[in-house]
């Protein structure tokens, strides 16, 4: 474990299951989004959270920042164990940690101009406001003269620039972020990561980064981890480490580089994520994986330390 | 196969489209990429003669399809061609699939409707596409609903259902978008292998400059509803000549790439109505100069090389600019 003078945030044992209920034809069934996850996230650094939809990492961000309550497991936010805090002082410990969306808009009503929407942090803190709209907007480089524009009149990067600055306004040092560009065109995606880069470096922040992409992982993140399935998978300790887990060597296989003398062989994956309320018996990758063995398929892999790397699999590559 | 000309495309009174030019032959992917409001998708649905969906009209210039002029076909030849001859495959599955019938009789009904084959025959070529589409135990998914399939899955039963009507020319508009990063690598592959081993033509319609990188032979670059550049794959990425080409290849970044240097694009796409005078994309170029703002640059052949194509810009990169 790092110490904890170096981590921010420590994720211990963290799960989360979710019940359909029973429907017309159907029984009641649970799926685990998130299982026996531990993670650090070491303070002022980038920590990227990668796999692909239904791999449980929405779910985790929003877990991390307790705006879900997981079933079991803990979240210490420099040292605090987030579920022994009553709601005015979780509030409180909320400066310091925020989220940042996919849609920022999907959380802040239509009718609200620019300045309201910046405003309203402060509003619930029960903070004066004096000046500290302006500098937001210019932070995150909105032009003052957008401050009474409504979300409508606004294009998508203008939007999510809005959400950074309302995710910035009580200073936090912890900011999870989920998917931020995802749904953005790929220039106005490289402008908000530029943005994103220029807050971390200048205010010391430390982030949770979580997508799907994962060039755009190794571009932005200090530290890479995978998940499948609702487990972590594999932590590469730096953006440039080998991959060994069979997953994210697909997953980096099957990352297209912008370069026509760098055309990938796709291996052929088989099959599909396995159903997340019928999980396997061992590995959730093996259905998959052309390294996949009996033992694979009966006895599930745990995450093992290498160093700095973290691994869970039977035959490791490379 | 495809060969596209000064295509002008009117709705109303605003001309989204303004002399786009292209070109695709048989077992040739052809990469048309640009952002949103670039005008790729309105080129894909003048192609298919569907631009009065949506209220649109071709005002000019001239769209052939093996040597048929598209722009003046009368509807009735015009359907016989879509989901024959001409294949359309968009993002959303579920625009091509009827939630009510399994996917296995939307694949026969196509060799039903335009091979005449007995619903056996149908189905029996249905199985095989499916099949030669690396779908695991064909059989079942035949019988299955749309909804009963992951997104990948459906994605494959519509270029199934695209395979089924035998076209010379698919146009894919964003095929992979709504996919995860290794059901889009493989779906790509998939499209490829096809043009290859059928011998079809591809329009793949992206944002992604990755996917271009891996997948296509020819590239066009759109920006405003005009052609930016126009070139090999390799020279698109090597020598591109317009500054957007270079900008669009920069928003990406690249194995190894240094924090801190990823560049996006400053400003937005205007929207149709509001496009700058001169070369439309001034207002963002980063060596715009005041003849820009004044002079539409002409589409014409790029000088710095040899089958370096065509480019729009008053000061190519390739000739030492920028």
């Amino acid at each position: 474990m790092a110490d904890s003078t170096d981590t921010l945030v420590q994720v211990r044992g963290l799960t989360r299951r979710f019940g359909s209920r029973r429907g017309l034809f159907g029984r009641a069934r649970t799926m685990t989004a998130v299982a026996d996850v531990d993670l650090d996230v070491p303070r002022g650094r980038v920590t990227g959270v990668v796999g692909e939809s239904g791999c449980g990492k929405s779910t985790l961000a929003r877990l991390v920042l307790r705006l879900l309550q997981a079933d079991s497991g803990q979240v210490l936010f420099d040292g605090t164990d987030l579920a022994t805090l009553s709601a005015a002082e979780l509030r409180r410990l909320r400066r310091r940690m925020q989220f940042v969306f996919q849609d920022p808009y999907s959380s802040i009503d239509p009718r609200y101009t620019v300045r309201d929407a910046l405003r309203e942090p402060f509003v619930v803190q029960g903070l004066d406001t004096a000046g500290g709209v302006d500098e937001l907007m210019a932070m995150v480089g909105l032009n003052p003269s957008l401050a009474a524009a409504h979300p409508h009149q606004l294009s998508g990067g203008q939007k999510q620039r809005v959400g950074i600055a309302r995710a910035l306004a009580l200073r936090p040092s912890f900011l999870v972020l989920d998917e931020p560009t995802a749904s953005l065109d790929v220039s106005i995606q490289a402008q908000i990561i530029g943005l994103l880069e220029g807050l971390q470096r200048d205010l010391g922040l430390t982030y949770l980064f979580i997508s799907h992409d994962l060039g755009l992982v190794r571009y932005l993140c200090d530290r890479i981890v995978v998940m499948y399935l609702g487990r972590i998978v594999e932590v590469l300790p730096a953006p440039g480490s080998a991959a060994r887990h069979p997953y994210t060597v697909a997953l980096m296989d099957s990352t297209f580089e912008p370069d026509p003398a760098r055309r990938r062989v796709v291996t052929r994956l088989t099959g599909e994520i396995p159903d997340a309320f019928n999980p396997p018996p061992g590995c959730a990758y093996a259905a998959r994986c052309p390294h996949a063995s009996d033992r694979c398929r009966t006895e599930r892999p745990t995450l093992a330390r290498h160093g700095e790397h973290e691994l869970a699999c039977h035959h490791p590559q490379g | 196969m495809l060969d596209v000309r000064d295509l002008g495309v009117a709705i109303g009174r605003v001309q989204p489209l303004d002399g786009v030019a292209l070109q695709v032959d048989r077992g040739q992917v052809l990469g048309v990429v640009g952002e949103s409001g670039s005008g790729k998708s309105l080129t894909a649905l003048a192609v298919m003669g569907l631009l009065p969906l949506i209220g649109g009209r071709v005002s000019r210039g001239s769209i052939r399809f093996d040597g048929t002029e598209l722009t003046t076909l009368a509807e009735p030849a015009y359907r016989a061609l879509r989901g024959g001859r001409l294949a359309l495959i968009t993002q959303n599955p579920m625009t091509s699939l009827d939630p009510l019938r399994t996917v296995g009789w939307q694949v026969d009904q196509v060799g039903r409707l335009h091979d005449g084959l007995s619903p056996a025959q149908a189905r029996a070529r249905s199985l095989d596409l499916l099949q030669q589409l690396r779908i695991p135990d064909a059989a079942t998914v035949h019988q299955q609903y749309p909804h009963q399939l992951s997104g990948g899955m459906k994605q494959r039963i519509v270029i199934a259902m695209a395979l089924a009507g035998k076209p010379d020319l698919i146009i894919a508009d964003e095929p992979t978008t709504a996919l995860d990063v290794t059901i889009q690598a493989q779906i790509i592959q998939i499209l490829v292998d096809l043009v290859r081993q059928r011998g079809l033509a591809l329009m793949l319609i992206t944002h992604d400059m990755g996917v271009v990188a891996q997948a296509c032979d020819q590239v066009v670059v759109l920006y405003g509803g005009r052609v930016a550049e126009s070139k090999t794959v390799a020279a698109t990425f090597a020598r591109p000549a317009h500054p957007y080409t270079r900008a669009l290849i920069g928003c990406i970044a690249t194995a190894g790439q240094a924090r801190g240097t990823l560049k996006g694009i400053p400003g937005v796409v205007p929207g149709v109505a509001d496009h700058a005078p001169g070369c439309r994309f001034h207002p963002r170029c980063d060596i715009a100069r005041p003849l820009c703002s004044t002079a539409v640059p002409v589409l014409q052949d790029d000088m710095s090389g040899p089958g370096n194509g065509r480019v729009a810009c008053h000061f190519p990169l390739s000739q030492g600019h920028g």
